[in-house]
């Protein structure tokens, strides 16, 4: 086979490819032309035969690799430790771990490698766990299809494909990780959405409460000493100031909306900006977050109404509030919220387990609704 | 395997849901409430033509098992109430038909008066009432039965009616405003033979000798029906217009500048004691033989401003809110109802586009006045609009010297309601701020993306429209979410607005955008499409269909979940209304008892302690199970009234 000894030339060559290829953006994958290879290797192959020559002997060294692109012929590189666990591999062994090799980040099915490699059942399965052995290729999970098998090489990151992205966590997904970042562009989209004003104000003898409630768009109040003063403006707002009862002052905190069309609330790429520029999130994991994942975490926000779109922009809800960092997430405020529901969602008939059978005359009926009997009761 | 399966059985469903009218839902219900109106014959005879259908008064009686007279006098209260409509084809015997919209509308009665009342006073409500129990009445008749009334009540309340004039007075608003309306013939035909009697007027004048070739043709053919349909209608609302109609009737005195502004505060009944007693009488009567009925389209309208100012409320203060009711209530005037079923609209957005408009100078003259606008927005607002200095004439721009005086007047009658002090000059200054504000208001509603209201043009210190389809449709899809996440879950409404948002998707597709594991959805997806909310189909990639090389797409359709949850609403509404019946039925001798003119006022000397608390919980009971009635009806109004079915 391959003769034991690589050359001085050939092993000069392949160093300062290999140091073109990492530094360049593709790394690894760099591929060489026959010109970009003939442009380095000027020194040692004057011509043409000379540098086939020299490929050759690196090819069978299994340090360069040959592949083609848009119909002319190319080489990539190889790292050395790999060259050397390929120069013991058999020709089985051999064109699976090309197979792999050419699949790069995306992976490759362990179904489609016996396809393509044409070589029977047995002895892929044996190969594949040699090459495994040898720490050359690695199984990963791919979230498209998590019961296949897919191998990828042993010193490559999956990609986004294949992992499912910044939210996948071994392919799992992680849910943490997208409430905390959710938590996060509510608390960086809350600042800037409201202009929040804390208004002491002398308390009355009817509660704002009550005044917000009279009529459909009666608003009370009379104006004190002439000067404008801010009152609670909504109900979720006035809530606070129940701690406050004993007080002759009550604090409360008003939001109050920009001017139409002066703000811009924050877009997909600020809040990318800022969650990524944040030390919240591990450096790693926030290099990694793209503004089309943001963005993804955003449309799940508005589908949830804690977000609205404003123009370009994002605003929060108004009542929305984020969870101070450390707090257990606290369900049942937005239960609360949900429990208002329509006539029908009130009723025990929305969520009655019978209601196709109900009827008179039937098994089931209004009258002897065991349902009925409860939520009037309970009612009363 | 199990997946197509489940695809099967639920394209049946949708099958049934498509071809039957909700007649089976609605007739338990509309029987129900007949009964409970009209007593037992009325209500036979009208469960008989709700389940056979359209019949003669011979076979009706056949079907019912009721004599031809007690027939008869059936027919005369359903008739007077608009439950039944008939028609008689040239010389065959006359058909008659259940009314299902106004059977059902029974039920809204309760919310009608209560609407009018705090719009109109109490007076008017109690007229709505009469309207109601009358199903439709001749002015003259209504005074009379108004007398005797008003005498045997023998309380005298400043708002109550007591002379002709105060009834006619409070009968020409509420027909101004459009509530009641005046009766037309089209209102006793049923609609199928209005539609037939259309198409073979259509049919004689322009298709006599040729076929209807083609889906071309065919179209047409339909669009002119639809024209047909509609200028029969509005020309009957001319007729009756014309004949005896508000502006035919009678004058109205120009003792008063103020124009439309002031009527419109008259109708909307803000103003606290400014309309003067003379003035409530001085217009000449109303037509004695005018025949009047409650027009429930218009007042679905007033129920529409109702409910979107209940989801504004959700998201912004209660200044904006009172913008926003303020610019909803000055469109009312232009609309007759939610929806014309004979317009032919491209799409949505056509649709929208031919909305009515108004503008700011039009709608402020509704807000209420003791809303201070300046609340409720930020302090940069407060300062960007002028408080002192001379008056920036640039700000009426686009108004013209009559214009101007107009918004004088106006101003000041506006800040005169609610400031007492102040020149001419600072009321112009104050005016021209609180334009400023209103208009602020208005700016933060159209920049929320679910556009609540849209900018046209700056006519009129700014042109507004409200997109009313787009607007039902938020509505709809609400009512829908709300019930997934009280049956299912928020996860669960999740999923359905991402496939709302998204259009048909796969699963792993739905998993990903929803940023949940295809394991969490899988169980989730199937209980929605159990429940029939959201839906299933497959798309084979060969020509085998086999299963495991289909794609399965899911997809929401609202359409169907509407109908679907329309159903459901009317069922609900039905088991409240049996549950009342049976609750009653318990505590029927304790009522009776109670009801003794004996024990009446002596309840605790004849009442024992137990027996009153029964009582009690009977009246309890009955509220709570009506008040869930009516906010049932809530439901069915967004999802019938306002979408126009």
């Amino acid at each position: 086979m391959a003769p034991l000894e690589l050359s001085a030339e050939c092993d000069e060559l392949y160093s300062t490819l290999l140091t073109a290829a990492t530094e360049s953006e593709e790394g690894l994958k760099k591929q060489f032309f026959q010109k970009d290879v003939a442009e380095v290797a000027k020194k040692t192959a004057k011509s043409v035969t000379e540098l086939l020559k020299v490929i050759q002997e690196l090819q069978n060294h299994a340090l360069l690799r040959a592949s083609r692109w848009q119909g002319s012929l190319c080489w990539s590189t190889r790292p050395r430790g790999a060259a050397e666990h390929i120069r013991v591999l058999n020709t089985n062994e051999r064109t699976l771990y090309e197979y792999v090799e050419d699949a790069h980040t995306k992976g490759i099915w362990l179904k489609d490698l016996k396809k393509r490699s044409g070589i029977e059942d047995g002895k892929v399965q044996k190969a594949m766990s040699k090459l495994e052995g040898a720490r050359l290729v690695k199984v990963i999970k791919n979230v498209r299809a998590p019961a296949q098998k897919t191998y990828m090489l042993f010193h490559l990151v999956p990609s986004d494909d294949v992992t499912g992205g910044s939210f996948f966590d071994a392919g799992d997904l992680d849910e943490v990780l997208i409430e905390e970042v959710a938590n996060l562009i509510v608390f960086h989209v809350k600042m800037a959405s409201w202009e929040e004003s804390k208004v002491r104000q002398p308390r009355r003898g009817r509660s704002p409460v009550d005044a917000d409630h009279q009529g459909d768009d009666a608003v009370a109040g009379a104006e004190t000493n002439g000067k404008k003063r801010k009152r609670t403006a909504d109900i979720e707002d006035s809530v606070p100031a129940r701690k406050h009862r004993s007080r002759d002052y009550e604090d409360i905190v008003v939001q109050l909306a920009w001017p139409a069309g002066t703000r811009e609330y924050p877009t997909a790429n600020g809040i990318h900006n800022f969650v990524t520029t944040m030390d919240a999130i591990r450096a790693s994991k926030a290099q990694q977050l793209t503004v089309a994942e943001i963005q993804g975490v955003i449309d799940m926000l508005v589908w949830d109404d804690k977000l609205e779109k404003v123009g370009a922009g994002y605003r929060t809800v108004r009542g929305i509030s984020f969870r101070p960092p450390g707090a257990v997430a606290d369900d049942e405020d937005e239960e609360d919220l949900e429990k208002v529901g329509n006539g029908l969602t009130q009723t025990p008939c929305a969520k009655c387990p019978v209601f196709d059978l109900c009827g008179e005359g039937g098994p089931v009926s209004a009258r002897n609704c065991e349902y009925f009997a409860e939520w009037l009761n309970h009612g009363t | 395997m199990a997946q197509a399966q489940v695809t099967i059985r639920n394209l049946s469903t949708h099958e049934e849901l498509n071809s039957d009218p909700p007649q089976l839902q609605v007739s338990e219900l509309c029987t129900l409430l007949v009964r409970d109106s009209y007593g037992e014959l009325s209500s036979q005879v009208f469960s008989t033509l709700a389940l056979c259908g359209r019949l003669t008064s011979t076979a009706l009686a056949g079907c019912s098992g009721l004599s031809p007279r007690q027939v008869k006098s059936g027919l005369v209260v359903l008739i007077q109430q608009y439950l039944a409509l008939y028609y008689t084809h040239e010389d065959r015997p006359t058909a008659y038909e259940v009314d299902w919209r106004n059977a059902y509308a029974l039920v809204r009665s309760g919310k009608i008066t209560e609407l009018v009342e705090e719009r109109f006073g109490e007076g008017a409500g109690q007229v709505m009432s009469h309207l109601f129990l009358l199903g439709h009445a001749r002015i003259g008749d209504l005074a009379d039965a108004y007398r005797l009334t008003s005498k045997r009540s023998g309380v005298t309340k400043p708002d109550t009616i007591e002379s002709v004039g105060q009834l006619h007075h409070v009968l020409k608003r509420l027909l101004d405003s459009g509530m009641i309306s005046r009766v037309r013939k089209l209102d006793y035909k049923p609609e199928a033979d209005v539609q037939r009697e259309a198409e073979s007027s259509i049919w004689h004048e322009g298709y006599k000798d040729a076929k209807i070739y083609g889906p071309k043709k065919r179209a047409e053919y339909k669009v002119d029906v639809q024209k047909r349909l509609k200028t029969w209608r509005n020309d009957a609302e001319r007729a009756v217009l014309a004949s005896n109609g508000v502006h035919a009737g009678r004058k109205r005195k120009s003792t008063d500048g103020a124009g439309p502004a002031l009527k419109r505060r008259k109708i909307q009944g803000h103003l606290p004691n400014d309309v003067s007693a003379q003035d409530e009488e001085d217009d000449s009567l109303l037509e004695e033989s005018t025949i009047v009925r409650v027009n429930q389209e218009k007042c679905a309208v007033a129920f529409r401003k109702w409910q979107l100012l209940n989801v504004v409320t959700r998201t912004f203060p209660p200044q904006t809110l009172a913008a926003y009711s303020a610019l909803l209530h000055s469109l009312e005037d232009h609309t007759s109802k939610c929806r014309d079923r004979f317009e032919d609209y491209a799409d949505d957005v056509d649709e929208d586009e031919h909305q009515p408009t108004t503008t700011t100078l039009e709608a402020i003259s509704y807000l209420h006045p003791s809303v201070d606008l300046a609340e409720g927005l930020s302090s940069s607002v407060n300062s960007s609009i002028p408080t002192n200095g001379r008056l920036r004439f640039s700000d009426f721009e686009s108004e013209d010297e009559d214009d101007l005086t107009n918004v004088r007047f106006k101003g000041r009658g506006f800040e005169v309601s609610h400031k007492s002090k102040g020149t001419q000059s600072n009321d112009l200054l104050d005016w021209n701020k609180q334009l400023g504000l209103f208009e602020q208001h208005l700016n933060i509603l159209a920049e929320h993306s679910d556009g609540f209201v849209t900018k046209l043009g700056t006519s009129g210190r700014g042109e507004w429209r409200v997109n009313f389809r787009q607007l039902t449709r938020l509505l709809v899809q609400m009512e829908i979410e709300t019930l997934v996440s009280a049956r299912f879950g928020n996860v669960h409404r999740r999923l359905v607005r991402v496939l709302h948002a998204r259009g048909k998707l796969e699963e792993k597709q739905v998993a990903k955008v929803a940023m949940l594991t295809q394991r969490e959805i899988r169980s989730m997806l199937t209980s929605l499409h159990n429940a029939g909310i959201i839906e299933l189909q497959e798309v084979p990639r060969d020509t085998v269909r086999q299963p495991n090389k289909c794609i399965y797409l899911w997809y929401f359709d609202q359409e169907r979940c509407r109908r679907l949850l329309l159903f459901d609403t009317y069922k609900s509404m039905t088991r409240l209304v049996q549950r009342i019946k049976s609750e009653k039925a318990h505590a029927q001798h304790l009522i009776d008892k109670a009801e003794r003119l004996d024990v009446v006022n002596h309840e605790e000397e004849y009442l024992s302690v137990q027996e009153r608390e029964a009582l009690r919980r009977w009246r309890d009971v009955e509220e709570q199970l009506l008040t869930q009635l009516a906010r049932q009806d809530d439901v069915v109004l967004t999802l019938r009234d306002f979408h126009g079915e």
